[in-house]
């Protein structure tokens, strides 16, 4: 088997809360705890969660952005914190796109500037070699090469999530965040970019981490996935598994909550519920972090934190932590709930 | 063709719509300057039915709904039409007259709550203010009233939340707290604008089934304004969709659906990703991008993104019109599906 491409183990990020003139630190948020996965070489793990899972801070730790608390993460064999300190080797092995391109382009320059300054500042290209890079950036994501003369708010919103990506693409990375990149984008226009983002991966073999709360885009791109709730994992393993029979009650939840563009299945399939009650970061409960939410949380999901486990007649790599899903009640709802959106 | 034109949507009831937009035009600047953002726009929604609205950014779907509310920015006026509020227009009136309207008549919750409510207020006081100023109720009948409003929409511990400020809640509670407010004058129509696009999924459909719960209980009116297809499919009676600021087609939310008629609305539809589709295929955004209102498109507004379109489709602008008696109007001079459609709409019979 080969290493994978990016490998995290056992991480976690704690922030601290600091309060008053001294900045003490009175506590703590659990935003990431002690999760562990990989990502092979030139596939897509989709990462799924709502907000506040730490789906996002997940990414951010794996650009470095966020500080480990405990654990370590390995980027094509090299471990996260010595690329840190080698200048400049992080950034040009792992990129990352964000949901709001209007608020990460800079609005006073020209789209060509912003691609031109990334070049220059890693000392990839200069002046006129410069240009001609930017315009070849622009063809790769489908971008007239006029649009380098415009300034970030004359383009349309898919326009400016193709500028980050040539941004991103600009110093050649193997390995890119994409922070939920299709969520503020009309319906018809996502696939536009989902399409570009496969394209590119397929002609350079680029690794992803596809961040999103969206289960149906994340079928489309992902080879692999991991379900987080409350900072940790939920569920993983490879999508085919996942999508033919969820084995966690979130899981089944996020699958019952995407609409199907079908008004007769829309209003009659059945659907596995949350409870509203978002995790507390600052107080993470003990057991399943998921309990306060599950229909089927009992006694032992209040006491004990349950691991993740296979289960026996599902792919081995298929993973999930409840302490109920071996139970027939449970089996059977869940795969119901999973019929109901896939049918 | 006027009839066509004046109501696409015919009332089922014998009460007639409760609001009906009639050939509704809004336009930013003046002269030469000028930019038509919505035209001709006819609208009307029936007590306790639920309209979709469906379009891309910028097809004038929030634009329509700010007009019929007297909301429009600086700038933006109403150039033709109606609005008709139980048969009365609204056009014209005063902001001093509109005031009563709006909250009591036809309330409207908008995508963005955090932006909505007031950030130094507490819900309860931000909730109890319009009924103690306008509804002439108590302090503590309107704390009574407050309570009872967010336990309706599934806020828990309703009576403490009062005290809560806007940020302590989560996005979802937000706009239940939002929801809570916009029902509080039992308004006659409830307009909901992308009321879920910034809300997790699990959330959005929780969001969701609340409000078409309300709208069944409390016998309003529902405009949903959204560019999710999927959004529309489990709520709406009918859905109109919008391209360039005009109506190009409505039906029945089976029958739309099912059997789609204009190329624009088949697009949508096949733009969704399907979480029942594999990873093998590849999605089918539509091409290109919706036209910029300063720069109008000669003729049919879709056809340079239209694969069905034809030389009439650049020259001449097609109307909305029911050739097929079904109660589905169309704006295409191709209507490609047309055969498709009265199948299926033969089959239902």
């Amino acid at each position: 088997m080969n290493t994978p491409a990016i490998q995290l183990k056992n991480v976690s990020v704690r922030f601290p809360i600091r309060t008053g003139i001294l900045r003490r630190v009175v506590g703590e948020v659990h935003a990431v705890d002690d999760i562990s996965f990989e990502i092979n070489e030139g596939e897509t793990l989709g990462l799924v969660g709502e907000s506040g899972s730490g789906k996002s801070t997940t990414g951010r730790a794996l650009m470095g952005l966020a500080p480990l608390t405990a654990g370590s993460v390995a980027c094509f064999g090299r471990d996260l914190k010595q690329l840190k300190l080698a200048s400049g080797a992080l950034p040009r092995i792992s990129q990352i796109v964000f949901q709001d391109p209007y608020a990460s382009l800079n609005p006073r320059m020209t789209i060509g500037e912003t691609l031109q300054e990334v070049l220059e500042v890693h000392g990839l290209a200069k002046g006129r070699d410069a240009k001609q890079r930017v315009d070849m950036l622009l063809d790769d994501v489908g971008l007239r090469r006029d649009l380098a003369e415009r300034h970030p708010h004359a383009l349309s919103g898919g326009q400016r999530q193709r500028v980050a990506i040539a941004r991103a693409l600009a110093i050649e990375p193997k390995f890119i965040v994409l922070d939920e990149v299709v969520s503020a984008l009309d319906v018809s226009i996502q696939g536009q970019i989902v399409n570009l983002l496969q394209d590119l991966q397929r002609d350079r073999k680029l690794t992803y981490l596809f961040i999103t709360h969206d289960l149906s885009i994340v079928r489309h791109v992902s080879h692999s996935l991991v379900v987080m709730y409350g900072g940790q994992v939920m569920e993983k393993g490879p999508r085919k598994s996942i999508f033919a029979a969820p084995l966690h009650p979130y899981t089944s939840a996020l699958l019952s909550a995407v609409p199907v563009p079908d008004p007769k299945i829309e209003r009659m399939r059945p659907r596995i519920d949350v409870r509203s009650e978002p995790p507390n970061p600052l107080a993470p409960l003990t057991g399943c972090r998921f309990q306060k939410s599950c229909l089927f949380a009992s006694e032992i999901c209040r006491s004990e934190r349950p691991q993740l486990q296979s289960i026996e007649g599902h792919d081995p790599q298929h993973l999930a932590a409840c302490h109920h899903m071996r139970e027939p009640r449970v089996r059977e709802a869940l795969s119901r709930a999973a019929r109901g959106a896939l049918s | 063709m006027i009839l066509a034109q004046s109501s696409p949507l015919r009332p089922i009831s014998a009460n007639g719509p409760v609001l009906e937009l009639k050939n509704l035009g809004v336009a930013y600047g003046r002269g030469a300057a000028s930019v038509q953002v919505v035209h001709d726009v006819s609208l009307a929604v029936e007590r306790g039915e639920a309209l979709g609205i469906v379009g891309e950014s910028g097809c004038g779907k929030s634009q329509t709904m700010l007009a019929a509310l007297g909301l429009l920015p600086r700038g933006g006026r109403i150039t033709s039409g109606q609005v008709l509020l139980e048969g009365q227009d609204l056009v014209g009136r005063s902001p001093r007259q509109m005031r009563p309207v709006r909250g009591r008549e036809i309330a409207l919750i908008s995508q963005d709550a955090l932006t909505s409510l007031n950030p130094a207020m507490t819900i309860g006081k931000q909730m109890a203010e319009p009924m103690i100023h306008y509804g002439g109720m108590s302090r503590s009948a309107a704390r009574q009233r407050c309570t009872e409003l967010l336990d309706l929409v599934g806020i828990p511990g309703a009576a403490a939340r009062l005290a809560s400020y806007p940020h302590e809640l989560s996005g979802g509670m937000r706009q239940r707290a939002l929801i809570a407010m916009a029902i509080s004058a039992n308004p006659k129509v409830l307009i909901a604008d992308e009321p879920t696009t910034a809300l997790d999924v699990t959330t959005q459909s929780q969001i969701l089934r609340l409000i078409d719960s309300l709208r069944k209980e409390l016998g309003m009116a529902l405009i949903l304004i959204t560019h999710d297809l999927g959004v529309v499919a489990g709520v709406a009676d009918r859905v109109a969709v919008l391209y360039a600021g005009r109506v190009v087609e409505t039906a029945e939310t089976e029958t739309l659906f099912a059997a789609p008629r204009h190329p624009y609305t088949k697009a949508l539809l096949d733009s969704i990703a399907r979480i029942e589709d594999d990873v093998a295929e590849r999605l089918n955004p539509i091409p290109g991008l919706p036209p910029d209102p300063r720069n109008p498109v000669s003729g049919c507004a879709f056809h340079p993104r239209c694969e069905y379109s034809r030389e009439i489709c650049r020259n001449a602008l097609p109307i909305l019109e029911d050739g097929t008696g079904a109660q589905h109007p169309v704006r295409c001079h191709v209507d490609p599906f047309v055969s498709s459609s009265l199948r299926a709409v033969g089959g239902a019979r």
